[in-house]
């Protein structure tokens, strides 16, 4: 089912946290909310689950208000950050807690809740307690149990940020294939851009209380809207310099843009500046070793400049450069 | 042996012998006849404090059936009224909240006798007086305090998480309340219930002046006792007195396990 928010306002104690938030998310999408913490994405999410109630605004599911309706007949289910397992229930319980809910009785409901702990690779553990079972475990088990309960819309909070990189790897494939075989319309809230990039249809970013850009993840990454969207998804050199005529000239690199004149900045992600073998004007200043590949900065006059290139061993501390750009991927800013 | 061990074996013993030593010494107070210093073990045997107890004429089962019935009704109003307090407290806000707040450690705080002439005077002029609605009332007063801060205690420690997942999962209020918060509080309701069981079934001074002898509680029976040093009589009671909370506490948490379906013993594992 598709899920609108409109122009929603969420104040708490005088402060306005959400400042008019509107969002579209088309049915069977996997939409994130990404944004540094304390920007209202997390607020946002309960006050579609009803957890909280806007100040304005509404919210519509399958093209019906629920925003006089309490959270139990929303049919929006959150996955939160701490996991919040009954402690007093075995797994298979917690999986079949909102089939008992919903009065499906004991038999059926076990079925169930077994046949969901088989698609989250739990199978087996049905009878341990939640103090039994790992932390990964948790992820899987707290996941069963929102998609036992057949939410209309699906809402994670961060839930995979308590656990390590490879088992958060799992998680999000683990959670992609479920989203897609099941047709779940879901919300991910997550700080990480990465995350978002990999596994979201749109992303929506999030600033303070107001989502500045939403958009799919390619045209988020390669058009940001302004600074802010461009630098939260990754390392930028920026370039201050003129359109004039159609051509966006500046001190170190000159190249044809369709703008109108004016003042600009010009935003070359790490990767599209390119080393060149020749020798240059570009002092290399710094290397920051990363594995297979490096963060190199090269300094000309007061201008600095971070790339990423494959690691090799010419590599040396104060030697001369040249570098070329690729322009193709250049993104202006209006000054 | 390693040194730890040996001192965890003493701790445990000084413990088992500070609590038990007490209560076999007034098991055998309650059959002896007669039993002077310097001697171990009592001159005579008797009977005279079973007969007391059991005989018919002194009415003291009856006494103790009516009286763990008004404790119980304490311990179950206590916990109500406790716990939807200790919430309103932890999870609401309101106005005038630290005011409430701080009246409910006002009994603890004043003590009994000071303020039972004040209830008293109120409870006469409501007609309550020297009646047993009277007397739940001041128990409830004294016993209050203490449940309402255990049930604080364990309800900020568990806040409403688990009660709003409930709700998204489709949960109505009525099914939180049964499902997951009384699980939850469960420790705490036990243990709050016994608190206001026990002060209840221990109050001397409140239930004669609230219940100014209309009220007969076991407590109020075996006291006299204990003042005028019929040891006999005095042990005998305590023995009783000891048994019935104990047996009251078994079934406490038998219940709360039958309805919480929880594995783990709280009191008894």
């Amino acid at each position: 089912m598709n899920l609108m928010c409109e122009n929603i306002v969420v104040s708490y104690e005088q402060k306005e946290i959400l400042h008019s938030v509107s969002l579209e998310v088309k049915e069977r999408q996997l939409v994130s909310l990404l944004g540094p913490s304390g920007c209202g994405k997390s607020t946002l999410l309960k006050t579609i689950a009803g957890l909280i109630t806007p100040d304005r605004g509404d919210v519509i599911i399958g093209g019906k208000s629920v925003a006089k309706l309490p959270p139990y007949k929303r049919g929006t289910v959150i996955v939160f950050q701490d996991l919040r397992l009954f402690p007093n229930l075995n797994l298979e319980d917690n999986v079949a807690f909102p089939l008992k809910m919903q009065g499906i009785d004991k038999k059926a409901r076990l079925f169930i809740a077994n046949e969901f702990l088989e698609k989250v690779q739990l199978d087996g553990l049905a009878k341990r307690k939640i103090n039994q079972i790992s932390g990964g475990q948790m992820q899987r088990a707290a996941l069963a149990r929102a998609l036992a309960a057949n939410p209309k819309i699906l809402l994670l909070d961060e839930p995979f940020s308590s656990l390590d990189e490879n088992l958060r790897q799992d998680m999000r494939s683990l959670l992609v294939r479920l989203q897609k075989e099941l047709g779940m319309t879901t919300v991910l809230v997550t700080h990480d851009p990465r995350e978002a990039l990999m596994i979201s249809d749109k992303i929506a970013v999030m600033f303070s209380g107001e989502i500045v850009q939403y958009d799919t993840t390619r045209s988020l990454y390669n058009s940001p809207t302004n600074k802010g969207v461009a630098d939260y998804f990754g390392d930028a050199n920026y370039i201050d310099g003129r359109v004039v005529n159609g051509v966006f000239e500046s001190t170190i690199v000159s190249f044809a843009v369709a703008m109108t004149d004016g003042a600009y900045k010009a935003m070359f992600r790490p990767t599209a500046v390119i080393l060149s073998s020749d020798q240059g004007d570009y002092e290399l200043r710094k290397i920051e070793y990363m594995g297979e590949h490096c963060k190199i900065t090269l300094q000309y006059h007061d201008i600095k400049l971070l790339l990423s290139v494959v690691t090799n061993d010419s590599l040396q501390l104060g030697s001369m450069v040249s570098i070329v750009f690729d322009t193709s991927k250049a993104i202006l800013f209006k000054n | 042996m390693n040194n730890k061990s040996i001192f965890l074996k003493l701790l445990i013993m000084t413990f088992i012998f500070s609590v038990l030593s007490p209560l076999v010494v007034i098991a055998v107070w309650s059959i002896s006849g007669r039993w002077s210093w310097p001697r171990i073990l009592p001159e005579s045997l008797s009977l005279r404090g079973v007969n007391e107890l059991f005989g018919g004429y002194s009415g003291a089962m009856q006494v103790l059936g009516s009286s763990i019935v008004l404790s119980l009704i304490v311990a179950l109003f206590a916990v109500i009224i406790g716990t939807m307090t200790a919430r309103a407290l932890v999870l609401y806000d309101f106005h005038g909240k630290q005011l409430i707040k701080f009246g409910t450690i006002l009994p603890i705080i004043i003590p009994g006798t000071v303020f039972a002439m004040g209830v008293h005077v109120l409870l006469i002029k409501m007609g309550l007086a020297d009646t047993a609605a009277g007397v739940i009332i001041v128990h409830l007063i004294c016993a209050l305090p203490y449940v309402i801060k255990i049930m604080t205690d364990i309800t900020a420690a568990f806040g409403n998480r688990l009660e709003e997942q409930a709700g998204v999962l489709g949960a109505t209020p009525r099914q939180i309340m049964t499902n997951v918060t009384l699980p939850s509080l469960m420790p705490g309701l036990i243990s709050s219930a016994s608190m206001a069981y026990i002060m209840s079934f221990s109050q001397y001074f409140l239930t004669l002046i609230i219940g100014g002898g209309n009220v007969k509680t076991f407590s109020v029976m075996m006291v006299p006792y204990l003042q005028s040093g019929d040891r006999t009589i005095a042990a005998a009671y305590s023995m009783v007195f000891v048994c019935s909370s104990l047996i009251v506490f078994v079934v406490f948490e038998k219940a709360v396990k039958k309805i919480g379906k929880d594995e783990s013993g709280y009191f008894f594992a």
